[in-house]
């Protein structure tokens, strides 16, 4: 008998994902994780293809699923699973009261820090450049002292992206942080937990009303809070009459906090077990099977045994995938079967860092078939009982797809179904 | 028209050892660089401040130069010279025969070369390998090239230098066989104009051929890249040289918190040629793992090379053979007075090379003023006072570094300002700890008037050099530029570009390791989340 139905390796996106829809399921799903993921990197956007081929945009994820390589982990799911996939995250957020919007029909807009529009698939309201377009006043607002978001370089910017013929203006908003100027640096997650306060969000819309023109667009540096709630973009909307955004900014990013938090709140409801500081460094198999996997705790081994297993570790950044030297990679606790779409040695990495090209290192990965489950170059299954997700699968390049929570999103609800059936 | 003395030709270690040497003697001159200051082979380098040690047996005569000029460095440049030390180590495969050779030859020029128990030599450099068989102490150090180039010019400003960057000699112009003027033109704006002169000094580096050529003077500069590799530890806190025939790869040198492996000898056909391979990365790491055995353990931060300007005599050629290591070359003999080059040498001896060349200047000119820049320290020492004050407000272990960096004024400056202004306490790179303060400072006392970019602040306060080569700092500097009204006609989208694409072209070589999860936070931050190269609707 085992101690549980399913294991997932891995505390990102596509781990918790999986672990909750085998959890909502009835499964006993234990979640062995040693880091957080990408969450407060990536900005809390579901992100689900923008450049499937090169850098030319394409309208939708359902126009070009068709034209995407044969390796790629959408072709590799289909697009009803990854529908499906969607509904299931656009229903639990709905259910967690932090509704995101989108669907795999239109690509959405979001306007960044930098001035620039960055194309996304599910996001949380808060997060629209169609209101820059429409409006003919925008309003930029930074907040004194606050370090890693500069209006006016988004200001410069942004006119070039939509042009001159709009009115821009910057205000500047005290978040009463002086004892803190100087001293150390006030970053975008203070301002993000000061309007997470009622006087924060009173004081913020007092500061604004008296300068803000109603029906004028308002955008803000990713700041409405830490917690997965329109509380704060709502009030300042109907304080201001405007339409109000959020823009990307670098990390750590609030929206992404809010959407770790949603998914914890929901992993928590469903009885999803979180084991923290659980670095699995190996697995037991027998017979083509895994039978249980062995994680570093504090100060000792732990195994962990389970029907079935779902490998979400990660990429190179989170250390689910190792890379050796140029074209030598491995998958470090499975040693699973990983592909590598370059041969020769100068061809890892691209000579630009951004060009018209997907990078070769960021293709490669796990191999895996329809069902998640790796497979060898034959196609022929390596272990029955493990299905992988996320960025440790071979034949996508989030950054330059503008795909990476999308594949994560759509892979683990796919685990998970193959892992409920084993 | 605008006018100076002696117009002095490239901005690396010769051309500001000569901008230093002839100011101090009283010249009017100026330096023109067609990039930024210390671009080209004066950065691209170890950063070995030779004992001799390497030449010894091979050409005693630049072992001299060095061990001389180590002296006087150490002395006059105690602000960018680290004085590590350095062994030179025997390795089984290293020929026993040499090691007698070159003790013998250390002895004639003088060197202290002095041999230390295996065991001692482990106990000071616990990763050096076991396979040791000899090991010698000899007064290498590790020196700055960034910063003695700009400790140099400060020095040289004192005196009346100038300088002017991003400003290209595109013509020397003369009349009845003597030098009258410089053709320029501006990098940003593309203007150009005419600088008065009486004597012109090539020194262009591996650009000498180029720059001589305006003149159809033939001098022959064979570039010869030289490939190395800077790792994120410091692997050994001495210089450490294989005690062999010099050859490739067999030298580490610690700078503060890295090491720098080097080197590879290649003719190459242009100086700008400076995209390091995969393979030559591979074909360094084998040879360095000799003497480093967990050499592959280390992140590696990135990979660089640059050109050394070798210059080969031709049977035309008049040069006068000033020593083996360089050559002087009096365009006189060429029929055209008022123009020399200089050609080859080594980093070690710029100061020397740059006496040599002032000595000929001043004798066309007319000046009988001695050298005086072996006896005056480059940059005065930075007063107690103001250290203390920068405490406030610097990491303490950042203090010193910055105060050698900006120098005494600018360093005053930025300590004024951040007492004035607390914003501009913002920390704009963790990694270097480069604040807004010292940003400000380095852009307003820009030696270009049209524009600069992220790169030059970067060689002037080391951001972007850490751990994250420019994950952060790229945006934030843009910002607060911007922020600032410091930018001018910058497109903020392609000069991130540009400035992450410099990062990432030493680093795509070394792609495995810590060194990819760099990258992809890289571009999960610029590509992913900024969008900054996507095609938008």
């Amino acid at each position: 008998m085992k101690a549980c139905d399913i294991v997932v390796i891995g505390g990102g996106i596509s781990g918790i994902l999986a672990a909750i829809a085998a959890a909502k399921k009835g499964k006993s799903v234990t979640m062995l994780r040693y880091g957080y993921g990408a969450f407060e990197i990536g900005g809390g956007l579901i992100d689900l293809m923008a450049y499937p081929i090169d850098k030319k945009v394409s309208s939708s994820l359902k126009n070009c699923i068709d034209t995407l390589p044969i390796d790629h982990p959408y072709t590799k799911l289909g697009l009803p699973q990854v529908e499906a996939a969607v509904e299931f995250f656009l229903d639990l957020t709905n259910e967690e009261g932090y509704a995101y919007e989108g669907s795999i029909d239109e690509l959405h807009w979001v306007p960044t820090a930098a001035g620039t529009m960055k194309p996304t698939g599910l996001y949380p309201k808060s997060f629209d450049s169609n209101i820059l377009k429409k409006a003919d006043t925008i309003y930029l607002v930074d907040f004194k002292g606050l370090k890693d978001y500069y209006a006016k370089l988004t200001e410069r910017m942004l006119e070039k992206t939509l042009g001159k013929d709009k009115k821009y203006e910057i205000i500047t908003v005290d978040p009463r942080m002086d004892e803190a100027i100087g001293g150390r640096d006030v970053m975008l997650m203070d301002i993000a937990r000061w309007l997470d306060t009622k006087e924060g969000q009173d004081d913020c819309v007092k500061q604004l009303q008296g300068i803000v023109k109603p029906g004028a667009a308002v955008m803000f540096p990713q700041v409405f809070g830490t917690i997965p709630s329109y509380d704060v973009y709502n009030k300042i909307k109907t304080a201001l009459q405007c339409d109000i955004t959020e823009a990307l900014c670098i990390p750590p990013a609030a929206a992404g906090m809010r959407l770790s938090k949603l998914l914890h709140q929901a992993a928590r409801k469903y009885g999803v077990k979180i084991i923290e500081k659980a670095r699995v460094k190996s697995a037991i198999v027998t017979n083509g099977i895994c039978e249980a996997v062995v994680a570093s705790g504090v100060g000792k081994e732990h195994i962990y045994d389970a029907k079935s297993f779902i490998l979400a570790s990660g990429g190179y950044y989170s250390g689910g995938l190792e890379v050796l030297d140029h074209n030598k990679v491995q998958e470090p606790i499975f040693h699973l079967p990983v592909k590598v779409m370059s041969q020769k040695e100068d061809e890892w990495a691209n000579v630009e860092l951004f060009s018209n090209q997907k990078q070769p290192f960021a293709l490669a990965g796990v191999t895996v078939n329809h069902e998640m489950c790796p497979i060898d170059e034959h196609g022929k299954k390596v272990l029955k009982n493990v299905f992988v997700a996320g960025r440790n699968l071979c034949g996508y390049d989030f950054c330059f797809e503008k795909s990476g929570n999308g594949v994560a999103l759509a892979s683990a609800y796919q685990a998970a179904v193959s892992a409920m059936e084993v | 028209m605008e006018k100076a003395t002696v117009i002095v030709i490239g901005g690396g270690a010769t051309g500001v050892g000569i901008l230093r040497d002839l100011a101090m003697r009283g010249v009017d001159v100026m330096l023109l660089e067609m990039r930024d200051m210390v671009n080209g082979s004066s950065s691209r380098y170890h950063g070995l401040l030779h004992s001799g040690g390497r030449y010894a047996v091979k050409d005693s005569e630049a072992g001299l130069e060095c061990i001389d000029e180590n002296r006087i460095l150490r002395k006059i440049g105690k602000h960018c010279v680290e004085a590590t030390e350095g062994f030179f180590v025997r390795l089984p495969e290293d020929d026993p025969a040499y090691e007698k050779e070159w003790v013998e030859a250390c002895k004639k020029i003088n060197l202290p070369a002095i041999q230390i128990d295996l065991a001692e030599a482990w106990r000071l450099e616990p990763n050096l390998t076991h396979r040791a068989q000899a090991v010698y102490r000899v007064p290498d150090a590790a020196i700055d090239g960034f910063r003695m180039a700009w400790q140099n010019i400060e020095s040289a400003k004192c005196y009346g230098g100038r300088v002017k960057t991003y400003t290209e000699v595109i013509k020397v112009n003369s009349s009845n066989g003597k030098v009258t003027s410089v053709t320029v033109q501006d990098y940003f704006t593309k203007q150009q104009y005419d600088i008065e002169c009486a004597f012109v000094v090539n020194a262009a580096g591996p650009w000498a051929g180029k720059v001589a050529g305006f003149t159809n003077i033939p001098v022959n500069v064979q570039p010869d890249r030289g490939t190395l590799i800077a790792f994120n530890h410091r692997i050994t806190n001495r210089i450490v040289n294989r005690l062999h025939k010099s050859s490739d790869g067999d030298i580490f040198v610690p700078h503060g918190s890295i090491t720098i492996l080097g080197t590879t000898s290649m003719s190459v056909d242009s100086p700008e040629d400076t995209q390091v391979t995969a393979a030559e990365v591979e074909y360094l790491l084998r040879i360095g793992e000799l003497t480093f055995e967990d050499l592959r353990g280390f992140r590696i931060l990135r990979a660089f090379c640059g050109s050394r300007p070798l210059y080969t005599a031709d049977a035309a050629a008049k040069g006068r053979g000033v020593s083996r290591g360089f050559v002087i070359l009096d365009h006189a003999q060429d029929g055209l007075s008022g123009f020399a080059s200089i050609c080859g040498g080594k980093f070690t001896t710029y100061r020397l090379m740059a006496e040599k060349m002032a000595d000929l200047v001043c004798g066309y000119i007319h000046n009988t003023a001695i050298c005086r820049t072996a006896d005056e320290e480059l940059v005065p020492d930075i007063n107690a006072d103001d250290i203390a004050a920068a405490r406030k407000y610097f990491p303490s272990f950042g203090v010193k570094l910055a105060a050698s960096r900006l120098g005494e004024k600018r360093f005053k400056n930025v300590i004024k300002r951040m007492e004035d202004e607390p914003l501009s306490r913002e920390i704009v790179c963790e990694c270097e700890n480069v604040t807004v303060a010292e940003i400000k400072e380095m852009v307003k006392t820009a030696d270009t008037a049209s524009n600069y970019t992220l790169s030059d602040i970067r060689r002037k306060t080391r951001m972007g050099m850490g751990t994250c080569q420019g994950a952060f700092c790229t945006f934030r500097s843009l910002g607060m530029l911007a922020q600032n009204d410091l930018m001018k006609n910058h497109d903020a989208i392609e000069e991130m570009k540009d400035f992450l694409q410099a990062r990432y072209k030493g680093i795509s070589p070394v792609m495995w390791g810590n060194t990819v999860r760099e990258v992809e936070l890289m571009r999960g931050i610029y590509e992913d989340v900024l969008n900054i190269d996507g095609g938008m609707d």
